[in-house]
């Protein structure tokens, strides 16, 4: 049932910017944003629940780095290193390691705006780079923050990392054990990060950014100030990130720098490149549909080969080889996502 | 008081210097013609008055130094810039295009009306993309988005590149009348004939250097010029 509703919804997102009237566009976004909220409560299992936190999660941070490359078309390769930030600032904020209980909800306020920092603490010293260069430096600064956290083991608990930490609750409720409360949260930051993209890229910012990606130097002879459009970008992106890393750090109860490692920064490019970078729609598509592949078709595809051909392979265990080929695939026939850019 | 008043400006990319002690004036409403062959320093005397390009030396405009101030900061202070090849943002339209002109301010649809009573044509267009414009028609949006910043100072490189003698006579009619409105201008061109007989006075660069400056028609006249940028002599 998951897999039709998930069906149905990228056909709808591949034709939503087909639709003549933007009233029709939303009705149909309502519509299909309804059964997000009711899918964990028909499918009760536990599985699912994790699945679609996870999937909401990968969402979120797909959306973050959209403003980035998507809209300031600055290709950044080291975006796990906010995610890294946002989960350790809840590793080391609320669990015995410090022995600091602060309350998950103010973490969850303060990682934005921390990860906003970092954002422009990476974002100055590369704003006279472009394409390749600027790719190279943010590897690197997404190499360093997890290398960062993995050696400084007095605070971060070394390559170990920090476990047991604290699970959050919600008015005196705990979470307890579910990734249900978690979902819905991941979903309230992607519904937040879907509005803030959208009017962000309607305003005056927005259409700076978009400048700056077409041509940076026109950019600069209009009178944009690309210095600080740049920043912004870098800056709103790596705060969706660092939310996105508290939820995840909460979720799963600990963090270890090996959970942020480049594979991830890679996974997510890699989720705007299939979905179509500056497409809103096309991100969560793009992000969706990588996600499943991992969590949901591999297995599946894994089952039926052993079902029906009685052969045992783990394809999770290529995962990285079909993105390989999902992704060279695109730049062959469509490399400006599933969902391009709407044409004038 | 000059507008604009360079003193002594050098430039230099990576060791190639491309300007070498430039002087040069311009007065309040004005309209001056930089001349010169290809890699002369016509495109970088623009681009370091813009503070596109780091430059030492000194540029005043209205008393105001403009060094080491950013390209943004400079744009503000009224100084427009209109670049060498267009540059437009291809994949938006040319509404889009010209309110990125005043972006800082915000396009209002004055200034908007502004542009589209000077370039009748941008009027229909103004929805289309600016990649599928004819090249006139970009050269419009290009003049037109640095309107929208009101600029008292506006620097235009080469506004004539591959357009068809028609399209530049019109081009530079308009410039006319932006020039008779009061706006003070410095017209980088390799059609001299054209920028000269636009111009009141004009500066002549070679190799990074000022070589020769004056009356527009007296450089017209002058044989080594007439030589030099405007086909050989006219018997």
């Amino acid at each position: 049932m998951i897999y039709a509703y998930a069906a149905l919804a990228i056909v709808a997102a591949v034709l939503i910017d087909r639709f003549p009237s933007p009233r029709l566009r939303r009705i149909v976004i309502v519509a299909l944003a309804i059964p997000l909220l009711l899918v964990p409560l028909i499918d009760p299992s536990e599985a699912t629940r994790n699945l679609l936190a996870d999937a909401s999660i990968y969402v979120a941070l797909a959306l973050g780095l959209n403003i980035v490359v998507g809209f300031a078309g600055l290709l950044d390769l080291g975006y796990a290193a906010f995610f890294a930030i946002g989960a350790y600032a809840y590793g080391m904020l609320a669990s015995p390691q410090f022995g600091l209980h602060i309350p998950f909800w103010v973490i969850l306020l303060l990682a934005g705006p921390l990860a906003a920092l970092f954002g422009m603490i990476l974002g100055a010293p590369t704003l006279r780079l472009r394409g390749d260069y600027l790719a190279i430096v943010t590897l690197g600064f997404g190499e360093i923050v997890p290398q960062i956290f993995q050696n400084l083991t007095a605070y971060t608990g070394g390559p170990n990392g920090i476990p047991g930490l604290d699970v959050p609750s919600f008015f005196g409720k705990s979470f307890g054990a579910s990734a249900l409360p978690f979902y819905y949260l991941a979903l309230a930051l992607v519904a937040l990060a879907i509005f803030i993209a959208g009017n962000l890229r309607a305003s005056r910012l927005g259409r700076a950014w978009l400048a700056i990606r077409d041509d940076e130097l026109a950019a600069k002879h209009a009178g944009i100030d690309t210095t600080r459009a740049k920043l912004a970008a870098f800056a709103i992106g790596a705060s969706f990130s660092g939310c996105a890393g508290v939820l995840f750090a909460a979720k799963l109860g600990l963090v270890s720098p090996d959970l942020f490692g480049f594979q991830v920064s890679v996974l997510i490019v890699s989720m705007l490149v299939l979905g179509g970078m500056g497409n809103l729609s096309g991100v969560v598509i793009g992000s969706l549909v990588l996600t499943m592949l991992n969590s949901a078709i591999l297995p599946q595809a894994n089952m039926l080969a052993a079902t029906l051909l009685h052969v045992h392979v783990d394809l999770s265990q290529y995962h990285f080889a079909i993105y390989g080929v999902i992704l060279v695939a695109m730049m062959l026939w469509r490399p400006s996502g599933l969902i391009a850019r709407r044409a004038r | 008081m000059s507008s604009l008043r360079i003193d002594d400006l050098c430039v230099s990319y990576g060791g190639v210097s491309a300007l070498r002690h430039v002087s040069l004036h311009v007065e309040q409403g004005e309209a001056i013609a930089l001349l010169g062959a290809n890699g002369a320093g016509k495109s970088s005397l623009l681009r370091a008055i813009s503070g596109l390009v780091c430059s030492s030396g000194s540029i005043a405009f209205d008393g105001v130094l403009l060094g080491g101030r950013p390209a943004a900061s400079i744009a503000r202070l009224g100084i427009g810039h209109v670049p060498e090849g267009r540059r437009l943002f291809a994949r938006m339209t040319v509404r889009e295009n010209l309110a990125l002109g005043c972006w800082d301010i915000g396009a209002t649809d004055e200034r908007m009306q502004g542009v589209f009573a000077l370039f009748e044509r941008l009027r229909e267009r103004a929805d289309q993309v600016a990649g599928s414009l004819s090249g006139g028609e970009q050269q419009m949006v290009a003049l037109g988005r640095a309107l929208m910043g009101s600029p008292r100072l506006l620097l235009l490189d080469e506004p004539s590149l591959g357009l068809a003698p028609q399209v530049i006579a019109m081009i530079f009619a308009r410039l006319g009348e932006i020039h008779a409105r009061g706006t003070t201008m410095i017209v980088v061109e390799q059609n001299a004939r054209a920028a000269l007989s636009f111009a009141s006075r004009a500066y002549v660069l070679e190799n990074g250097q000022v070589v020769r400056s004056g009356n527009a028609d007296d450089l017209a006249n002058d044989p080594t010029i007439i030589d030099a940028y405007l086909g050989g002599v006219i018997e």
